[in-house]
């Protein structure tokens, strides 16, 4: 889904978004498609895999 | 898991159990999997891997029957590998152990599904951005959209201040180079961030996007479209196969016939198939021998006819209907008896076979599967050869009993040791009864065969 979408299901503003993103990267849980700096990150596209997803709410929850 | 109790269904259904439970989770699982992406079905890949889901079930049933962990009769056996089949590979199915390193080969398989969820949101960013460009560019060139467009970024923006005070600089006079396209980055962004999901159908409300695109781009139009097609492709490839195996009047042998007993005779030979199973296959095959009989031989399974009231049908002038029985008999016998020559095959296939040439012996039988046993006494191994003339002679008996053998025939126990040349001997002793029996034309060596077009 896009950033936009995440963030809103996630209730995350953009540049903390981009952030807890950052984070996912780096430890190679998420798949991002484009540019994720804050201010572009909602035109970015990304992928959780099934078996990161729990991990993944556990950031988006933090960075919350 | 072999030994546990299941109602024993024939091996199609339990197939057939498999792939149609093996859709349903596979269907499932490419949904968790592509959860992200709402339009994975757009994709082609995503098919494949949709059917490499179905597949594997299926596969892997099949394995697991060949190496003896289940049995492919088993109805419960068919829905746990149908529906577990992730936790067999994972070894957590108790009764259920995958042989050597095979539980490895799901890893390949989970690495490709990564690489499609991957190239799909490749996929995914550059359609979406194709599109996004698309609307701005329709929008940026038309004042009266713009206007449109920017009344919508107010409407549903989250703060209008903000909104109003990002937009102020582009609305300069004069305005600054590129002031539009920025104007509409600022109203983009605002609509983006307040209505993430809803924008498609906010846009086309507002006739800034046609229905087309809408329904394309953001109502998952190509997955709509795409699945479509393939659930046709498959429909038409049913009505296909259906004409086909239902195709073949001329010969009065169809390939459906063809494919079930073939199917029959790989159940009937089945080293590890189950009792009822086999039992199921020698029926249908004792079937479909006293069906094949030509309509002018009268005689069926297990009633004695001697040459003179029903000669054999290699030895008669063959009527269109008898050509056609000779034709499936030879189809039906044949690869049993070819069987028996294979040097490691089990004795109770051996004795199967032999025991269903001798429950359907008849005059018109015997001229497609005498010659083919007599030939198959050659096989290497001692005990298919005394099965087999023992079945040779219980067919003399019953058949012909007018004309006796070699006493040394009957006296012949087959040995471990018998050279070639002996058991030649054997072979010319009993084609020399043959011959007299029907005469030389009866003689059909078996690797000349009629085979069933």
């Amino acid at each position: 889904m896009d950033g936009y979408t995440l963030g809103s299901r996630s209730g995350l503003p953009l540049d903390k978004l981009a952030a807890a993103l950052r984070e996912l990267r780096a430890q190679d849980l998420v798949i991002i498609k484009g540019d994720f700096s804050a201010d572009k990150v909602g035109e970015a596209y990304i992928y959780v895999p099934p078996d990161a997803l729990g991990y993944a709410d556990m950031v988006l929850g933090r960075a919350r | 898991m072999a030994g546990v109790p299941s109602p024993d269904l024939p091996a199609y259904a339990c197939y057939a159990i498999v792939l149609l439970v093996g859709l349903v989770v596979a269907r499932s699982s490419v949904n968790d999997l592509l959860a992200a992406s709402p339009d994975h079905w757009a994709f082609p890949s995503t098919w494949s891997l949709f059917f490499a889901y179905v597949l594997v079930p299926v596969l892997l049933f099949w394995f697991l029957d060949y190496t003896g962990a289940i049995r492919d009769t088993s109805l419960f056996a068919a829905l746990l590998v149908a529906a577990g089949y992730r936790q067999i590979f994972a070894g957590g199915v108790q009764g259920i152990t995958m042989p050597g390193q095979t539980p490895s080969v799901w890893k390949p398989f989970e690495a490709w599904a990564k690489t499609v969820a991957d190239r799909i949101a490749t996929r995914n960013k550059l359609y979406t951005d194709r599109f996004n460009e698309r609307v701005r560019n329709a929008i940026v060139s038309d004042p009266t959209k713009l206007a449109a467009f920017e009344e919508l970024a107010f409407e549903r923006a989250k703060d209008a201040n903000a909104l109003q005070a990002a937009i102020t600089p582009y609305k300069a006079t004069p305005a600054p180079p590129g002031a539009a396209l920025k104007l509409l980055d600022a109203l983009w962004r605002s609509l983006r961030e307040s209505e993430p999901e809803n924008y498609g159908y906010l846009l086309y409300k507002r006739h800034l996007v046609s229905r087309w695109q809408h329904w394309r781009w953001l109502e998952n139009g190509r997955a709509k479209l795409l699945s479509a097609a393939v659930a046709l492709t498959c429909a038409l490839l049913a009505i296909f196969s259906y004409v086909w195996i239902n195709h073949d009047a001329q010969t009065g042998f169809g390939h459906w016939e063809n494919a079930t007993i073939k199917y029959h005779q790989w159940r009937f030979l089945k080293g590890n198939a189950s009792e009822r199973d086999r039992w199921r296959s020698h029926e249908f095959l004792l079937q479909e021998i006293r069906r094949s009989f030509p309509d002018d031989v009268t005689d069926g399974c297990g009633v004695a006819a001697t040459r003179s009231e029903h000669p054999p049908i290699a030895a008669r002038t063959m009527s269109p209907s008898a050509l056609d029985s000779g034709r499936r008999l030879q189809a039906i016998c044949l690869p049993l008896i070819r069987e028996l020559r294979y040097s490691d095959v089990l004795p109770r296939q051996a004795e199967d076979a032999t025991r269903l040439l001798v429950d359907c012996h008849s005059a018109s039988l015997d001229s497609i599967t005498v010659p083919a046993l007599i030939e198959s006494l050659r096989t290497p191994n001692h005990t298919v050869r005394l099965l087999i003339n023992r079945t040779l002679a219980a067919i003399q008996k019953a058949d012909y009993d007018a004309t006796k053998p070699d006493e040394t025939l009957n006296a012949w126990v087959p040995s471990k040791d018998e050279s070639p040349g002996d058991i030649d001997g054997h072979v010319q002793a009993w084609y020399r009864w043959w011959h007299r029996t029907v005469g030389p034309t009866a003689h059909e060596p078996l690797s000349q065969a009629a085979r069933p077009s």
